[in-house]
């Protein structure tokens, strides 16, 4: 805390007094992202420019002041949480959209630009930005890069790095440089494939020139309900099965559906034991073939009250549920903790049929909202923070859901990160050899390690609700093979 | 050293001394040539190589090692293709796990069996290997709809320079554990890592597909029908225009430049979308039209995919421009009115991708001069484009970096190699700068 | 039922309240003051996080922490946003009020609060004589001596900007009246119109056009005299107390008239009223009377797109977009109607803005006390309004309306400023031959 005023002042040499943040009663709103860690910065600044960027993490580097990036801290790992203290660069200022070139599908943006503006301002021309994490009416580029988020569309259209073709990039010494450009394929080793993803430990993207994709010229949304997970999921494999890959297939548990329909009356239908939502995509007379076949399919798993989205508005209406259920869930209990594991996607019913049984062990209500066309479970568990002992039980149930996830050949993360939130488990799908080679390669971008220290591999302070589950953590990584 | 010391020092099935030439890469014949057929013999491999101060080149099908500059020394080859299981197939979950070594038309045979297909096409798919196609991150004219070989890898188990075997990603479709080392190591030309296993997700094989050929009178018409037909509703999956010289290696009537564009999806709809592209075409100046089937088609979307690289004849010089679709069209013009006698110069240009192959046959004994390559590549600068010479005698590459002048992260590639293989053993000097 | 109003405690702010924000995030990019600044501490999960902190003992309300508080608009956008429905108006009402009372707000707070809030609003009459001292202020040309001394630049806090925002009044002000103005045809309801603080003095030609308006589509319209400040404002700076007795005023007066609905022509006031229930659930004689009047009330536009309306046959002809009021949009969630009215206008073409959700800046007493903030949103707006090159931008706020003809007069542009009801009165108007709109 000693070198606080010196970063300070050179701080607001660089960027002004109004844009660095260092009063304990403003950095308390700093302390958190969407996720369940928390710890606070020193200071918090928040640049307008690449150069800016570049002198502060030079200041940062000179100090011996570790710097964590933060969006618009919707992130779901921790990855914005400064763990370790130190300074948190905010480019939520830098959100411009520099170039959209039709021509080309390609957008140029600042890394504060908000994921569904870009959509929209894509969308005036005709083309879409494809990722659209759940949070993306709020989430920005830049840390949808970082944590290379995906969402629903993404079964058909790729996660972020699919979509990212180059980057601007500050690294830890300050120095910019460029990864990756305008073109489809690299030059030299993809770095810009490597960065995404790579949680801010290696640098900072200050401009992001992202792929669009076309429109498509219609979409059709089912929605279907069943009576139970099992035979929803039945209904998954049988789309896959059938030689179709939807724009999205999505599934909410009744726990879910009951807490939207408490919030948004989206029209599911609340005796049901889950719904699946359906989008097509494609040309009109294309849907219309794979439409009926997906009903066929769907009716045969034992959907009922089929019915598909008649305007647009009914279709935003059905999506705003799905995307807005994580805070839905907030009506049933003060907090959740979203556990984002990956199964195949034949290990559906079974991984579910677990993720239940844990909650009963633990006495928790666990809610499924999830990608189910690729296998992304998100168990979330309802919990009230403020019961002792409760942080530590949710915790515990969260791990046995990812031990569940990795029996079953999945993975600790489909498209939230690592962050703080899962780092301890890295062992349950990495050797160590594995992770040495993984920080080998964070050497060579950040040698100093001083980039979002203390994330993606186990090891160091963790925020504080790691803390208050010390015995835990204490026992090592290996308490959780 | 001699090949006996590394044969006595444990080369897992090393070829006999009077083999090796058969492996030289760019004249320079290799120290010993391994032929592991497990994970750990390739380990073995590394480290034996490692321990001798010796580069290992990684090859597969020996299909595209004309890409890279000349091997600085002589090292240790070793040929992946016995790493050759396919390790698991789980249909209903579009993903499949397959060593290195598997070719690619054999892996694709399998997928077909239950109506998928891995949408990644290599020249010589009988030969070329998995792990190959992922070294070069070879794309072909594909990419356009379906993406690169990175968006189709989800796991990847590599050995390193010290002879660890280390994985990155799964075996799931959506995977944010870690480090996206997939990336790291699709496309390094086997200098971070030797790839020995590959997870890709895979794709229902549409259930048909048709590709229009079209002739135009000028280049310019033929890349202007290309654009239009991508930007327009029709949706064709891949649209490439070759020259003439380009065309008649494609065993297509002779007569002028040609326009490619394969539609893929439901008989119904591939057959409306022909038809309206067709009219489109028409309009554009397109003169006579074929619509292949899907086998016809088939077989001339791998000639073009070969032609870079094998096919009767391989081209003395073959150079692949990389740039903004909106440039591709103005590039290829330029490289159109170049005139080398007495070479044949054919073109290949995909506008959706912005990728262009310049490819130069004949010569009749006089070898291409490096005046010519500098002229060639010398086009790219003013229209922003990289470059990479993917085939071209060893005397050229011997005076230039095939790879083209050195990407702006290259500092970083540069730490990213010294970190991961500080001895420099894998494919020592072949990849971009020297790295 | 009239008499001594009866004190209730104010309630503290509640942890189910709080804690049901689960700090997801998905409320930023909806905040107007997060959109401009960046600052988490200009959000409403910052504001709420502050909220948690000082209700779990981590922090007191200081200048600091009130100053942020303060820097919302109370526009409500983010709750309309918010996927857990967290109850954000009352929690930023509930910390204000606590600010207040821990003399943690700021002096140019205090003396809006004193002289306005508490001097003027709950007297009407003292506003209507202000105004009109005012209105000869602007008319006989003394403000332009005044305006030519520059004396106003000796004054503190920015009395020149404010003086320059005032709006040009018109000659006549609206004043509720006994009796009731009957409706043009045959009745089908009794309304009850709310005139309101400011717009009868300064809106006073939208007030006549709403009460005729509701006349011609079968309304017998009071606009009962007891009547006054809804009490928003000083809801919304933290003082609910001031706010309850202004409630309790307008309660007897609309009950006692025996109206079917009471019909606002102001977003905010209507707001304000729907949420009479709550302000006065806790007061024993109260709390049923604010619950049927809170279910009473109507926005005009809400109002008139639910009834079979009397389509207007004359024409507006004029390109127009629609500045969503933050206390009809968001507060009451209503923004179909009032598009819905202007697209049922012959020879009006509606086009959407960018932002038009977003807030201009107006808020209330926010033009007074976050004076550079409510600068920078105004900036934004007209941006955007300029950008959609329209001859009128409707809103159908107050406040909202004086904070656009301002910007516009400072951009020198000539996009004209309406209410809805001033354009459907306009068809009205225009409608050719004799029509039973002719009244008054």
């Amino acid at each position: 805390m000693s070198k606080r005023r010196p970063l300070v002042k050179g701080l607001e040499a660089i960027v002004g007094k109004e844009r660095v943040v260092h009063h304990p009663e403003d950095l308390l709103v700093y302390e958190y992202d969407g996720s369940i860690d928390r710890a606070m910065p020193q200071a918090v600044v928040l640049p307008d420019s690449t150069g800016e960027v570049s002198r502060v993490l030079a200041l940062a580097y000179r100090e011996g002041v570790a710097v964590v990036g933060r969006g618009s801290g919707t992130g779901l790992s921790g990855g914005a949480v400064a763990s370790e203290g130190g300074l948190q660069v905010a480019l939520t200022r830098m959100n411009r959209i520099l170039e959209v070139d039709v021509e080309n599908r390609l957008a140029v943006v600042e890394p504060g630009v908000i994921n569904l503006r870009l959509d929209q301002r894509a969308r005036r021309s005709g083309l879409r930005y494809a990722p659209d994490p759940s949070s993306q009416k709020a989430c920005t580029l830049g840390g949808n890069v970082a944590e290379n988020a995906g969402g629903p569309h993404c079964l058909a259209y790729g996660v972020t790095s699919n979509h990212v073709l180059g980057m601007e990039v500050v690294l830890e010494d300050g120095a910019v440089t460029w990864l990756g450009g305008m073109e489809r394929d690299s030059h030299g080793y993809d770095l810009r494939g490597l960065f995404v993803g790579s949680e801010g430990t290696f640098g900072l993207a200050t401009k992001i020139v992202t792929r669009l994709l076309p429109t498509p010229p219609a979409a059709k949304t089912y929605l279907a309900a069943f009576s139970d997970m099992r035979s929803a999921c039945d209904a998954v494999s049988a789309v896959i099965a059938g030689g179709m890959v939807p724009a999205a297939l999505e599934m909410v548990d009744a726990l879910t559906i009951r807490a939207v329909q408490k919030v948004a009356h989206a029209g599911l239908p609340e005796e049901a034991g889950a719904a699946l939502l359906v989008e097509l995509e494609g040309e009109a007379e294309e849907l219309e073939e794979t439409g009926l076949e997906v009903e066929a399919i769907l009716t045969g798993a034992g959907a009922f009250n089929l019915r598909w989205a008649e305007s647009e508005e009914e279709r935003e209406r059905l999506w705003s549920a799905r995307k807005g259920a994580l805070g839905a869930l907030g009506a049933l209990a003060p907090n959740y903790y979203l556990v984002d594991g990956v199964v195949p996607r034949t290990r559906l019913t079974e991984a579910l049929e677990r993720v239940s049984e844990i909650g009963h062990r633990y006495d928790l209500p666990i809610a499924n909202v999830f990608h189910a066309g690729d296998g992304n479970l998100h168990p979330c568990v309802l919990f009230d923070e403020r019961k002792p002992g409760a942080v530590e039980r949710v915790m515990e149930a969260g791990g046995d859901i990812l031990k569940v996830c990795v029996e079953l050949g999945g993975a600790l993360s489909g498209e939230h990160g690592i962050g703080l939130e899962k780092k301890a488990y890295m062992p349950l799908v990495f050797t160590g050899e594995d992770m040495e080679m993984m920080k080998t390669v964070r050497g060579a971008f950040a040698p100093l390690g001083r980039l979002n220290p203390g994330k993606g591999f186990p090891g160091g302070p963790a925020g504080h609700h790691n803390l208050q589950r010390g015995a835990v953590m204490a026992a090592g990584p290996g308490a959780y093979v | 050293m001699s090949e006996a010391v590394l044969r006595s020092a444990g080369v897992p099935n090393a070829l006999p001394e009077d083999g090796l030439s058969a492996y030289a890469i760019d004249g320079v014949a290799p120290l010993a040539v391994a032929f592991p057929s497990t994970v750990e013999e390739v380990s073995r491999t590394v480290r034996l190589a490692a321990g001798k101060g010796v580069g290992v080149t990684p090859y597969g099908g020996g299909v595209m090692m004309s890409l890279g500059n000349p091997p600085p020394a002589p090292g240790v080859v070793m040929v992946t293709r016995s790493l050759s299981r396919v390790v698991e197939y789980e249909p209903a979950d579009l993903t499949v796990t397959v060593e290195a070594g598997v070719a690619l038309a054999e892996l694709q045979g399998r997928l077909a069996e239950e109506g998928q297909f891995l949408p990644l096409e290599a020249p010589c798919p009988e030969r070329a290997t998995v792990g190959g196609v992922l070294a070069t991150a070879h794309s072909g004219p594909l990419s356009f709809a379906y993406g690169m070989p990175r968006d189709w890898l989800i796991g990847v188990k590599v050995v390193n320079a010290n002879g660890a075997v280390t994985k990155g990603g799964g075996k799931v479709v959506k995977n944010v554990t870690g480090y996206d080392m997939n990336k790291l190591y699709t496309g390094s030309l086997g200098t971070l890592g030797v790839i020995v296993e590959a997870a890709f997700k895979v794709a229902p094989k549409p259930p048909a597909a048709r590709t229009l050929v079209a002739g135009f009178r000028h280049l310019a018409d033929a890349l202007e029908r290309a654009s239009a037909l991508l930007r327009s509703g029709v949706g064709p999956n891949a649209a490439i225009v070759v020259n003439g010289a380009a065309s008649a290696r494609l065993g297509l009537e002779p007569g002028g430049c040609r326009l490619l564009a394969l539609f893929q999806g439901r008989q119904g709809i591939v057959d409306s979308r022909v038809g309206r592209a067709w009219a489109a075409v028409k309009e554009g100046g397109g003169r006579r039209a074929d619509a292949l089937s899907s086998d016809d088609g088939f077989r001339t979307w791998q000639r073009l995919t070969d032609l870079p690289w094998a096919g009767a004849e391989p081209p003395s010089l073959s150079v692949r421009f990389s740039l903004l679709p909106s440039k591709t069209a103005a590039l290829a013009l330029a490289l159109d009115s170049l005139e080398v006698p007495p070479f044949t110069h054919g073109l290949v240009a995909d506008v959706g991708m912005g990728a262009v192959r310049s490819l130069w046959w004949g010569g009749q004994g006089v070898p291409i001069s490096v005046e010519t390559v500098r002229r060639v590549t010398g086009i790219a600068e003013s229209f922003g484009s990289r470059w990479v010479i993917e085939g071209r005698p060893a005397e050229v590459a011997r005076e230039l970096d095939v790879w083209g002048p050195v990407p702006a992260a290259m500092d970083i590639m540069r730490r990213v190699k010294a970190a991961l293989d500080p001895e420099r053993t894998l494919n020592p000097g072949r990849f971009v700068g020297g790295l | 039922m009239k008499g001594e109003p009866v004190v209730s405690q104010d309630a503290p702010i509640t942890a189910e309240d709080l804690y049901r924000c689960v700090h997801c995030g998905l409320c930023l990019s909806a905040c107007p003051t997060y959109m401009e600044t960046g600052l988490e501490t200009e959000s409403p999960r910052g504001r709420i996080a502050l909220m948690k902190a000082v209700h779990e003992g981590r922090l007191d309300i200081n200048r600091r922490v009130a100053g942020h508080w303060d820097m919302c608009l109370a526009c409500r956008a983010c709750e309309t946003a918010c996927p857990s429905g967290v109850p954000y108006g009352r929690l930023i009402e509930t910390a204000r009020r606590d600010a207040v009372e821990q003399g943690a707000v700021s002096w140019r707070h205090r003396m809006v609060a004193a002289l306005f809030l508490r001097g003027l609003l709950p007297r009407l009459r003292m506003l209507r004589l202000l105004a009109s001292a005012l209105r000869l202020y602007q008319r006989r040309g003394l403000r332009r001596l005044v305006r030519w001394s520059r004396i106003l630049k000796l004054l503190p806090g920015g009395l020149d900007r404010l003086e320059a925002q005032l709006p040009e009044l018109p000659t006549r002000f609206f004043a509720p009246q006994p009796g009731v103005l009957r409706a043009v045809g045959e009745t089908r309801m009794k309304v009850g119109l709310l005139s309101g603080c400011v717009m009868p003095v300064a809106q006073a030609p939208t007030m006549d056009a709403a009460a005729r308006i509701l006349r011609r589509n079968g309304c017998d319209v009071a606009t009962p005299v007891g009547q006054g400040c809804c009490g928003a404002l000083n809801l919304h700076s933290g003082d609910p107390k001031t706010a309850r007795g202004m409630a309790r005023r307008n309660i007897d007066a609309f009950l006692d008239a025996g109206v079917d609905r009471i019909v606002t022509a102001s977003a905010g006031c209507g707001s304000a009223m729907k949420e009479y229930g709550e302000l006065l659930e806790d007061d024993p004689v109260y709390a049923e009377r604010a619950a049927r009047a809170a279910a009473m009330t109507v926005d005009i536009t809400e109002f008139l797109a639910g009834l079979p309306l009397d389509p207007p046959r004359g024409r507006v002809d004029a390109r127009a977009t629609y500045q969503d009021p933050c206390h009809l949009a968001h507060a009451q969630r209503i923004t179909e109607a009032p598009r819905t009215l202007l697209r049922g206008t012959p020879g009006l073409e509606l086009v959407e803005m960018e932002e038009a959700s977003r807030c201009c800046g107006a808020a209330g007493i926010y033009t007074i006390t976050q004076r550079r903030m409510s600068e920078r949103l105004l900036a934004s707006k007209m941006e955007w309004v300029l950008a959609a090159g329209v001859d009128m931008v409707v809103t159908a706020n107050p406040g909202c309306a004086i904070q656009l003809e301002n910007g516009l007069r400072e951009a020198g542009s000539p996009v004209r400023v309406c209410h809805v009801v001033d354009v459907l009165d306009q068809a009205y108007q225009a409608e050719e031959g004799p029509s039973p709109s002719a009244v008054q």
